[in-house]
C-alpha cells in the first residue's frame, strides 16, 4: 500500500546527526512536469531557511498511462543540521482524486499548511477543493493564468471568503520595485510629481526562460499597483505590436498613460521589470533601472540633473524578505487594491 | 475470575493477554484461577492452546515466556455452560468450590461479563441464586465483584432498567463498569498533568481557554461488525462512554483526593453541568454522518452501506460531532467540540485546549498573524503532550512562526506502559474502583444524549452518506464550527 510505504519511510529514515524540524507543511502542486526542476529549486530555497515537511505533487494530466510514483528523501540544512523530509508524488490523471487522502494523514499537526498552487485558479480541480479546507496559506502563481482580469476577480473572490491567507508569487517578486518606489518617492515634492505623472514607461525582460512563460505579469502588476496606490481610474487599453498602453485618469481627471514595453536582457531573469520611467507634468523625469545587483536611480528635470545613485539589492536580504512575505505576511491591502484594478482590465496575458 | 463469553473476541484479544502479562509481571495472586465460561464444547487443554495462539498474536510481551506460560496455562480451566441455563450455575458453583479447596482461592470472585448486554441480568440473577455473589460487607463473606463491559444500556430507559435489575442482586461497590480508555496511561496522566502543574491549573478556565476539541478518530470501517453497528452507531459506541469520560476528566474540579469516589464525584458534577440539548441545539449543535467510499492509506474502500450485513438504506451513523457547553463557573461560555468517526483520515484520539488569542495590536504594524496557543494531549497513537507557542523568525523582519514543544512517552520512558485491561483487571482485584464508571456517571451521560437519539429516530437522514472515507468528516460539521469562526484541528 502506498501510504504504508510513505509511513515506513518517514518513520525509519535515518535522522542521524540532526533533528527533525518542521516549521510548516508545504504542499507544492504543478501540472507541468517540465517545471519539476524549478519547483525543486523553490523548495530548496524555502527549506534552507524554514525546514518543512514538503509534498511536491507533479501531475501529468496529458499522459494516458496510469502512473503513480512516490519517493521520500531527507534534506539536510547544512548550517543548522536540521533535517526535514520531502515527498515527491508523480501521478497521472487517474490518481488525482486520491492524492489528498494520501496527504491528510501525514500533515504535521499545529504547523501551518502552506499550499503553493501553481495552476490557473480559474480551472476547477478536485484536489484544490479538498486541500484549501486545511490550508492556512495559499500561494498562487499567476504564471499559469490565461486571463489576468478573470484571474484577479477570482482571487478577490477568494480573499473575501477564504479563511486562509493568500499571496501570489509574482506580487512578492515585485517587492524590490515596491521598495524602490517607496525609497525614491520619499518626500512630499516627489510624491506630488508622481501623482502628476503624465507618462509612465515600464520595460520588462521578454527573453524566454524555461521557468517563466508569462513574462508580462510583473509589469502588469507594477502598473496596476502604481495606479491603485495613486488612485488612478482605469479608462482603456490599447495594444500595438508588443507595446501595450494603459490609459488612466488621475484624481484631477487628467489622463496618464502607462506603457509596457518589451526588452531583452540576458543578465536578468525572464519577466523581470528592467526599467521604470516616470515623467511628471512639469517634465521631471524619474528613471529607475534594474541591474542584477542594484537599482540605478536617475532624476532630472529641464533645469537640472541630480546625481544618479544606486540602491543595492543583496541576494541574501531579498531572499529572506521574499520568504518572509511568502510564508508569514498577512495578505497585503496593496495587493488587494492592485487586484481590483487588474480585474477591470480586459487583458489577455498571451499575445 | 470467571470470564463469561470466554471464547469471544474480547477475551482472546484483550482479557487473556492482560492476565498473561500480569502473570509475567508477577502481579497475579499466587492463588489465582481463571474459569472460562462458554457454550462451545471443548476441554481445558484445547482452550489453553487457543489462548496461547491468541497470546502470540495479541500479547504485548513477545515471544511467549515458556516458564510463565507453563504455570499460567495450568490456572485456566474451561467450563462449558449456557448463560441462560440455571443448572449450569450449579455446576459452576461446584467447580468453584473445588477450586477453592484445591488451589486455596479463598472464595474471592471476579465475574467478567464479556457477553451481550441482554444477558447481564440473567447471569447476575443466576449467580445470586447460587450465592456466588454476596454483599461481603453485610454478610462477612469473601468479596465478589462483577465487571461489565459497555454498552451500559442503549438509551436512558434501558440504562435505568439495567441498573435497577443489577441493583436487585449487587451493591454499587460490587459493580465495576469498565471503559478501557480509563486504563490508558495517557488518560491517567490527565490527572497528573492537570493537578501536578501549577501554571496549567491557573489557565484551565474560561478566562484563558477559547475552546476545547476532543477527537476520537479511526481510519478503519466497521468491518465484520455491521450487524452490531446497525443497532449501535457512533453515539452509543464511542460518544456516550469514551468521550464523556475524556470530557469529564478534562473539565472536572480538583478532587478531594485521587481515589475512587472523590474523583468520580467531580466527574459526575461535570456531566450534570453540561447544558441539555433543546430543539435549537439539536438542530445546530449536533451533526451525524455516514461514510461513503473513498481512499484510506491510498487504497480505495467501500461505503458503509456496502459493508457486509448492512442495510443499503441504513441510517446508522458512523460519525458524530457535537458542540457542548458546561454551565459552571469554570467553563461558562467555553464551547467544547466533540467529534468521532470511522474511516477518517487517520487513527487519532486527542484532546486539544485552544487558549484565547493575544491582542494583536503589537504585531499589526508588522502585518503578522498570531496563532492561538494550543495544548494538545495525544491519547493514541504517539502518546504525549504538545504545546504550540509563537516565536520570532530569526532575521530583521518581525515575522512570527508557531512552533511545538513536544513530550512523547516513547522518547522519555523506556518501559512500555501496561495495556489498559491489565491495569483495570488488577485494580478490580485490589478493590480500587477509581478507574471504573459509577452508575450516576452512566445515567448522566445517557440523560444528556438520549434526546439526540430520539431526534435521530424521528428523522431519516436523507443526506447519508455524507462524508468520504479518508476525509475528516461531513461538511455539516465544518459548518457547525465555522459558525463560531473556528475550525476543526488538523490532527
Amino acid at each position: 500500500m502506498i501510504s504504508e510505504n510513505i509511513r515506513e519511510q518517514l518513520d525509519t529514515l535515518h535522522y542521524q546527526h540532526g533533528n527533525r524540524t518542521f516549521l510548516s507543511n508545504l504542499i507544492v502542486y504543478t501540472e507541468n512536469p517540465q517545471r519539476e526542476a524549478h519547483f525543486k529549486s523553490v523548495i530548496d530555497k524555502v527549506i534552507k531557511k524554514f525546514p518543512s515537511r514538503v509534498f511536491l505533487i507533479i501531475m501529468d494530466l496529458e499522459s494516458c498511462h496510469k502512473n503513480f510514483d512516490v519517493t521520500v528523501e531527507v534534506k539536510t540544512i547544512s548550517q543548522t543540521k536540521a533535517l526535514c523530509d520531502v515527498t515527491t508524488i508523480k501521478a497521472s490523471a487517474h490518481y488525482l482524486s486520491r492524492i489528498s487522502y494520501l496527504l491528510l494523514p501525514f500533515l504535521i499537526p499545529d504547523m501551518p499548511v502552506n499550499i503553493f498552487w501553481s495552476q490557473d485558479i480559474l480551472k476547477q480541480c478536485c484536489l484544490f477543493t479538498t486541500l484549501k479546507k486545511v490550508a492556512n496559506r495559499i500561494i498562487f502563481d499567476s504564471e499559469s493564468c490565461s486571463n489576468i482580469s478573470q484571474y484577479s476577480k477570482a482571487l478577490l473572490s477568494h480573499l473575501e471568503k477564504a479563511p486562509y491567507e493568500l499571496c501570489e508569487i509574482n506580487w512578492i517578486r515585485l517587492g524590490s520595485w515596491r521598495y524602490a518606489f517607496t525609497s525614491v518617492f520619499c518626500s512630499e515634492e516627489r510624491i506630488n510629481d508622481l501623482k502628476k505623472s503624465k507618462d509612465v514607461a515600464i520595460k520588462y525582460n521578454d527573453s524566454s526562460g524555461e521557468n517563466i512563460c508569462n513574462a508580462k505579469i510583473m509589469a502588469l502588476y507594477l502598473q496596476a499597483w502604481l495606479a491603485s496606490q495613486l488612485g488612478w481610474e482605469y479608462h482603456s487599453l490599447s495594444v500595438k505590436d508588443s507595446h501595450t498602453v494603459f490609459h488612466y485618469l488621475r484624481n484631477d481627471k487628467r489622463p496618464v498613460m502607462i506603457h509596457l514595453i518589451t526588452t531583452q536582457d540576458s543578465a536578468l531573469p525572464s519577466g523581470t521589470v528592467t526599467t521604470c520611467s516616470i515623467t511628471s507634468d512639469d517634465d521631471v523625469l524619474y528613471e529607475i533601472h534594474r541591474t542584477p545587483h542594484h537599482l540605478n536611480v536617475n532624476i532630472s528635470s529641464l533645469q537640472q540633473c541630480k546625481l544618479p545613485y544606486n540602491m543595492p539589492i543583496t541576494h541574501t536580504n531579498w531572499e529572506q524578505t521574499f520568504l518572509v512575505d511568502m510564508l508569514y505576511s498577512k495578505t497585503s491591502s496593496h495587493y488587494r487594491n492592485m487586484l481590483k484594478v487588474l480585474s477591470q482590465i480586459g487583458e489577455s496575458t498571451h499575445e | 475470575m470467571v470470564i463469561f463469553g470466554a471464547t469471544g473476541d474480547l477475551a482472546h484479544r484483550k482479557l487473556m493477554p492482560a492476565l498473561y502479562n500480569l502473570a509475567i509481571e508477577d502481579r497475579l495472586p499466587s492463588q489465582f484461577i481463571c474459569v472460562a465460561f462458554a457454550r462451545r464444547p471443548k476441554d481445558s487443554e484445547t482452550y489453553r492452546q487457543e489462548v496461547r495462539n491468541s497470546l502470540q498474536e495479541h500479547s504485548r510481551s513477545q515471544p511467549i515466556d515458556e516458564k510463565v506460560w507453563e504455570e499460567f496455562s495450568q490456572r485456566i480451566i474451561y467450563h462449558q455452560a449456557e448463560l441462560d441455563n440455571p443448572a449450569d450455575y450449579s455446576t459452576l458453583k461446584s467447580l468453584l468450590q473445588d477450586i477453592d479447596t484445591q488451589y486455596g482461592t479463598l472464595g474471592n470472585r471476579i465475574y467478567y461479563y464479556s457477553i451481550p448486554p441482554q444477558y447481564f441480568t440473567t447471569v447476575t440473577e443466576n449467580l445470586f441464586h447460587q450465592k456466588l455473589i454476596v454483599d461481603e460487607k453485610r454478610f462477612q463473606e469473601p468479596w465478589s465483584r462483577v465487571i461489565i463491559e459497555k454498552p451500559f444500556g442503549h438509551d436512558l430507559n434501558s440504562a435505568l432498567e439495567l441498573q435497577n435489575n443489577l441493583s436487585r442482586f449487587l451493591t454499587e461497590q460490587q459493580i465495576y463498569r469498565i471503559d478501557h480508555y480509563l486504563g490508558k496511561e495517557t488518560i491517567q496522566n490527565l490527572l497528573a498533568f492537570r493537578f501536578a502543574n501549577s501554571f496549567f491549573e491557573s489557565l484551565w478556565n474560561n478566562r484563558h481557554v477559547d475552546h476545547v476539541q476532543i477527537t476520537v478518530a479511526e481510519n478503519q470501517g466497521v468491518g465484520s461488525r455491521g450487524p452490531f453497528w446497525e443497532k449501535t452507531g457512533m453515539l452509543r459506541d464511542i460518544v456516550q462512554n469514551h468521550m464523556m469520560q475524556l470530557l469529564s476528566l478534562i473539565a472536572m474540579e480538583p478532587p478531594a483526593s485521587l481515589t475512587g469516589d472523590p474523583i468520580r464525584d467531580e466527574k459526575v458534577k461535570v456531566l450534570y453541568a453540561i447544558r441539555q440539548f433543546n430543539e435549537d441545539a439539536l438542530k445546530h449543535h449536533v451533526v451525524r454522518g455516514q461514510y461513503s467510499s473513498g481512499y484510506i492509506e491510498g487504497e480505495e474502500v467501500t461505503s458503509y452501506r456496502e459493508e457486509d450485513k448492512v442495510l443499503p438504506e441504513s441510517s446508522a451513523e458512523t460519525y458524530v460531532a457535537l458542540k457542548l457547553y458546561i454551565d459552571n463557573l469554570r467553563w461558562a461560555g467555553v464551547p467544547f467540540y466533540l467529534r468521532s468517526g470511522k474511516r477518517m483520515a487517520k487513527k487519532a484520539t486527542e484532546v486539544a485546549i485552544t487558549f484565547k488569542s493575544m491582542p494583536a495590536f503589537l504585531f499589526q504594524q508588522f502585518n503578522q498573524k498570531l496563532d492561538n496557543n494550543v495544548l494538545a494531549i495525544r491519547i493514541q497513537p504517539d502518546e504525549g503532550i504538545s504545546l504550540k507557542i509563537n516565536t520570532k523568525v530569526p532575521g530583521q523582519a518581525m515575522a512570527i512562526q508557531p512552533v511545538r514543544m513536544d513530550f512523547r512517552y516513547g522518547s522519555y520512558f523506556g518501559a512500555a506502559p501496561p495495556e489498559a485491561y491489565e491495569r483495570l483487571i488488577y485494580d478490580c482485584m485490589i478493590g480500587d474502583n477509581t478507574l471504573f464508571i459509577r452508575d450516576d456517571e452512566t445515567l448522566a451521560s445517557w440523560k444528556l444524549l438520549t434526546p439526540i437519539l430520539e431526534d435521530w429516530d424521528s428523522l431519516y437522514p436523507q443526506e447519508f452518506p455524507n462524508y468520504s472515507s479518508g476525509s475528516w468528516g461531513p461538511e455539516a460539521a465544518d459548518t457547525m464550527i465555522a459558525r463560531d469562526s473556528r475550525q476543526w484541528r488538523l490532527i
